[in-house]
């Protein structure tokens, strides 16, 4: 496993060469993709033109920490003239007449886009298991042996591309979790911004008031790297809030300054068996509550118990994120009708038509959604359900503003479960699979940064960090990666 | 919980069914709203001044 840090200081060094480093890694997807499933569509072509640009931008001195790096996206994210498909059949022909702004800054800064990668269809859902074209299989877990766990949601091409060593770096997209808990899976680092810190413009919309697109690394730094290239003003994305030149942050200013005298709370919800967390696996406990104890070592100051208790908020939070969610989801998918986007329909009517088209161009997990949001927004249970999450949402902020007004970050674990079987019951079973989301969700719901940096057998340690302190979690994420050593090697 | 009106949320949903889908999803559906269904037992109301308060600051 190569870092973005190194690779970029092999190729100003001329260790390497950016059109060598396409090949090899263009050669790796070929070889080894199609036990791994990770990605949808391989751009060679552009790759290897991609590569020979960035070369010259080496030779002349102009190049930025990210010039000549492989990268893989997620396919929700706006490619110009490259299918982007959502993983839908609804979308299968879509070439975008346009780069989301992250594309345009990475074509800026001279990445090389490998290809787009497999991902639940629209992002919904957990496990990758509901993309249509095909699933993703966890490198990790063929590596211990199981050829059939899940590499997580809805980012888990993304993932598994970094963890497989496709790409040292990609793109996930993060609504309630889904960049966090497929980086925890595939034991990778995986970031989700504050809300607004990056420019949604060209992410393909699910829940436009949750969607935040993130990086997905080898290391917390590598993350860090990311984001101080896609973190950026952009007019086209009214919910943008960095705005002028000097609201960016460097977001690797807290890499290797450590977390002494920094205060840590640790909920203690999120480590309880009960109701909610119920089916949390123990050494998911174990492995978190041990890497807290490190922090403590390295200096940091632990609050727990009351002072830190997010109450009993946490047992609705799902339920309030997904109708939150669904209701966005609800609206935002209406415009797939097959006369603006989608499938072409057939029918007598105009109604007929679009019903047709639905029905073919979306999968079952994308429908269910749908008609959930529709539910809530319908009239008659509009106050019983949508209003009332939406106060929720107002209740969890609140508290999480609580919280971190005496910590300086939060820990919990990324998830409450290990990754599962692709043909398994969590696989089978809305409810279950959403229930699995309770360490992710009050998040977005919330519109915090916070990261997921590998805690050993697939598991995940979450740090959430006050909304634009983006560093401050990166930096803990660094330092749980360095005094835990480099697990996800020692574990391959 | 009501009965899930399937036909009503299809037409809502433009989506349409099947007998033996409309079947499935309202297994589905009756189980996922019987979640959702929580959110009902949390005492908090909506703050619209919050939300309006929020959104001028950040216009401005």
């Amino acid at each position: 496993m190569k870092t973005i840090k190194e690779l970029g200081a092999a190729l100003r060094s001329r260790k390497i060469g950016a059109v060598e480093l396409a090949r090899e890694h263009i050669k790796n997807i070929k070889e080894r993709d199609d036990s791994v499933g990770a990605f949808i569509t391989v751009t060679e072509d552009a790759a290897i033109a991609a590569a020979e640009k960035a070369q010259k931008s080496l030779d002349s001195g102009t190049a930025t920490p990210l010039t000549g790096i492989p990268f893989a996206v997620k396919d929700n994210i706006c490619t110009k003239d490259i299918l982007t498909t959502c993983a839908s059949k609804m979308l299968s022909n879509f070439a975008p007449p346009y780069d989301a702004d992250v594309i345009e800054a990475l074509q800026e800064s001279g990445y090389v886009l490998l290809g787009k990668t497999n991902m639940d269809e629209f992002a919904m859902g957990g496990s990758t298991v509901n993309s249509a074209f095909h699933v993703t299989r966890n490198p990790r877990g063929c590596l211990s042996g199981s050829d059939s766990l899940v590499p997580g949601g809805s980012s888990g091409g993304s993932a598994a591309a970094v963890a497989a060593g496709f790409a040292p770096a990609a793109l996930g997209s993060d609504t309630g979790g889904s960049i966090r808990q497929p980086a925890a899976f595939c034991e990778v680092t995986g970031f989700k911004p504050t809300y607004g810190a990056v420019s949604r413009y060209g992410l393909v919309a699910f829940g436009s008031s949750l969607d935040q697109i993130g990086p997905i690394a080898n290391t917390p730094e590598d993350c860090a790297i990311i984001m101080n290239c896609i973190s950026r003003s952009d007019k086209r994305d009214g919910t943008s809030k960095i705005s002028r030149e000097k609201d960016i942050p460097d977001y690797t200013a807290k890499i290797g300054k450590g977390v002494k005298g920094l205060k840590i709370a640790v909920p203690p919800e999120f480590f309880e068996a009960g109701p909610v967390t119920g089916n949390s696996d123990e050494h998911i406990k174990t492995a978190v509550l041990s890497a807290v104890s490190k922090l403590k070592d390295a200096g940091a100051v632990i609050l727990d118990g009351d002072a830190v208790s997010m109450g009993n908020a946490l047992e609705y939070a799902v339920p309030a994120y997904y109708l939150l969610s669904s209701a966005e989801a609800a609206s935002n998918l209406s415009r797939y009708d097959g006369l603006r986007y989608g499938v072409a329909g057939e029918g007598r009517t105009y109604d007929e038509m679009v019903a047709d088209c639905r029905d073919k161009g979306f999968g079952a997990e994308v429908k269910r959604r749908i008609l959930l949001g529709n539910y809530a927004l319908s009239s008659g249970y509009y106050d019983a359900y949508y209003r009332k999450a939406l106060a929720l949402r107002q209740e969890i902020k609140r508290i999480y503003d609580g919280i971190l007004s005496r910590a300086d970050v939060i820990i919990t674990p990324t998830s409450p479960v290990l990754p599962w079987e692709l043909e398994g019951k969590m696989s089978q079973d809305p409810v279950a699979s959403y229930m699995a989301d309770i360490c992710t969700v009050t998040v977005n719901v919330a519109g915090l940064p916070a990261a997921s940096v590998p805690c050993g057998n697939m598991t995940g340690l979450s740090v959430i960090g006050r909304a634009y302190f983006d560093a401050d979690v990166l930096g803990v994420c660094d330092e749980v990666y360095r005094v835990l050593g480099n697990i996800t090697e020692a574990t391959a | 919980m009501d009965g899930i009106n399937i036909d009503h949320l299809a037409k809502l949903s433009k989506l349409s069914f099947t007998d033996e889908e409309k079947t499935r999803y309202v297994r589905d559906m009756t189980d996922i709203i019987k979640l959702m269904d929580k959110v009902k037992e949390y005492d908090v109301v909506y703050d619209d001044t919050a939300a309006t308060t929020t959104a001028a600051r950040e216009i401005l």
